[in-house]
């Protein structure tokens, strides 16, 4: 615990001695979101699906992946950019010292500047929960906080499954990118306009419809089911997958530093 | 003009070194493509709009993805910034030749360098998928024709927008900050992340009369056959006056910003 918290201070002192580089990333990020948004509402508004639609669900839909996926690659860009740790041979330092492993990679590596995304899309989200609930209960709350939980939870553990990859390939493959940004692409819109195939796809490959389809239909009150509450924590099950494949791969490797 | 070719061999040679990254950025283009085909999908499937139908979609998304490195205007060389940062660029400056047209040369050997590996699977994969999904052939031999020659013009047209973002950043000192805000509206206003058909109706507007939407948008429309021929010949014709227009803008600026230059560094 104390090991975090001085991780996170120190590179709050890095990212104040250059402040206006963050200020700029912070900004241009803030725009690369609203640009999305405002992508998946001009798509709306041309097929005329607002008919359909509610607006706020779409919104609470789009905040809850851009939050996850915005967390997640704030704290874990470790994970994310993982080949640049093994290239440069630095993982093999963090093998040696006593100390969790996993911790060590959060720690070595990290960025303030999704801050933007995360700060705009936790607004959108509280904003969009308070019109999309109309009546309010503790497993209301329960079930926003598993949700939130859910979603940095899915995308850390495609950021460490990814990473995985770079024991085997060393060099950052493009391609995992698909997984994170493709999930994100087809999640910022609500699940509910897709056929069954594709839900199913994304409820049991890349878990995105438990906090992005099923949570909203208990939250609009279209069924009562207790159950509802506490699916966005099937999660886990993701995330224990990625460590185990994490570990496995961690056997296999060998250091490629000098 | 052989030196400028020899530096399109040397580029192309280092892209076919690095085959890998080619492979890898391949994949994901075509997967990405079958996600954008599924979210239209969707859509579609709810109901369809005049201004463009779903099997021309489909052939839209193949294109944007196989001819991804021609058309993105985003795919910005941070090599310059660097260069002004720590000083280099005074050697680009020395050199006993054009400074605009060596840039421009570069840019765009850059560009068809990566596309020659990149396209090739694409375009031999995509049209064998099974029906609505599939890249169709083109409507006639006169769009595809009228396709080549627009994608051509439109290769220029954005690696001279390209000289002009880094003319300007002999002022700004970096690429990052206000010019990457301005690529990536004006990679928006080209139909990049979403066809032009499918904005608003007043954003439809506006592109008509910019030059961002003749770079990718054009080319890909006429291969479908949404834009005929009359349309298309005509939006040809604006593709050269918007040559012509930024060749000059992009001369005036970069002799502007050349007077101002300060070498960084030693």
């Amino acid at each position: 615990m104390k090991l975090i918290k001085n991780y996170l201070s120190m590179y709050l002192k890095i990212l104040f001695e250059y402040k206006a580089n963050f200020i700029i990333s912070f900004i241009s990020q803030m725009f690369s979101l609203f640009l999305e948004l405002y992508t998946v509402f001009c798509l709306f508004n041309k097929f005329s699906f607002f008919k359909v639609y509610n607006r706020y669900e779409l919104l609470l839909g789009f905040s809850i992946i851009w939050f996850g996926m915005s967390f997640a690659e704030q704290f874990g860009r470790g994970f994310d950019h993982f080949d640049n740790l093994i290239r440069k041979g630095n993982f093999d330092l963090l093998l040696i010292r006593p100390r969790n492993i996993y911790l060590q990679i959060f720690g070595s590596d990290m960025s303030y500047e999704k801050s933007g995304r995360v700060i705009v899309a936790s607004f959108i989200f509280i904003y969009s929960l308070t019109k999309v609930i109309t009546s309010f209960n503790i497993l209301k709350l329960l079930l926003i906080f598993n949700v939130v939980i859910a979603s940095v939870i899915i995308y850390m553990s495609l950021f460490i499954a990814s990473a995985s990859f770079c024991f085997i390939t060393v060099e950052g493959l493009e391609f995992v990118n698909i997984f994170t940004n493709g999930s994100k692409q087809v999640g910022q819109y609500p699940m509910g306009i897709y056929n069954k195939t594709i839900r199913r796809i994304f409820t049991f490959i890349i878990p995105i419809c438990l906090v992005n389809y099923y949570p909203l239909k208990y939250l609009n009150g279209s069924t009562n089911s207790i159950y509802y509450v506490f699916m966005p924590l099937l999660c886990f099950i993701m995330l224990f997958i990625s460590i185990l494949i994490f570990n496995f791969s961690m056997k296999k490797y060998c250091s490629t530093g000098s | 003009m052989k030196k400028y070719f020899s530096y399109f061999k040397a580029e192309l040679m280092a892209g076919i070194q690095y085959r890998g990254a080619a492979i890898s950025g391949l994949t994901t283009q075509f997967f990405w493509g079958i996600i954008l085909i599924f979210v239209y999908k969707a859509f579609y499937d709810y109901t369809s709009i005049r201004s463009i139908n779903y099997k021309e979609l489909v052939s839209y998304v193949w294109l944007n993805q196989a001819f991804f490195c021609i058309i993105y205007i985003n795919k910005t060389d941070s090599g310059i910034t660097n260069a002004i940062l720590d000083g280099t660029v005074a050697y680009e400056l020395l050199r006993p030749y054009n400074v605009f047209t060596w840039w421009f040369s570069k840019l765009i050997s850059k560009r068809y360098s990566m596309v020659i590996l990149r396209c090739i699977p694409i375009l031999i994969v995509s049209p064998i998928i099974w029906s609505p999904y599939n890249l169709s052939g083109p409507k006639s031999v006169a769009s595809f024709l009228l396709f080549v020659l627009a994608l051509f013009l439109g290769s220029i047209i954005v690696s001279l927008i390209n000289v002009l973002i880094r003319s300007i950043a002999f002022y700004t000192h970096q690429d990052k900050g206000i010019t990457s805000i301005i690529t990536r509206v004006a990679d928006f206003l080209s139909g990049f992340f979403l066809p032009i058909p499918l904005l608003p109706d007043l954003l439809i507007k506006i592109t008509k009369y910019l030059p961002f939407r003749l770079i990718g948008d054009l080319p890909f429309r006429i291969y479908s056959g949404n834009i005929n021929i009359t349309t298309a010949t005509y939006d040809i014709t604006l593709q050269v006056i918007w040559i012509i227009l930024l060749v000059i803008i992009g001369n005036i600026v970069l002799l502007n910003s050349l007077k101002k230059v300060s070498i960084q560094g030693g």
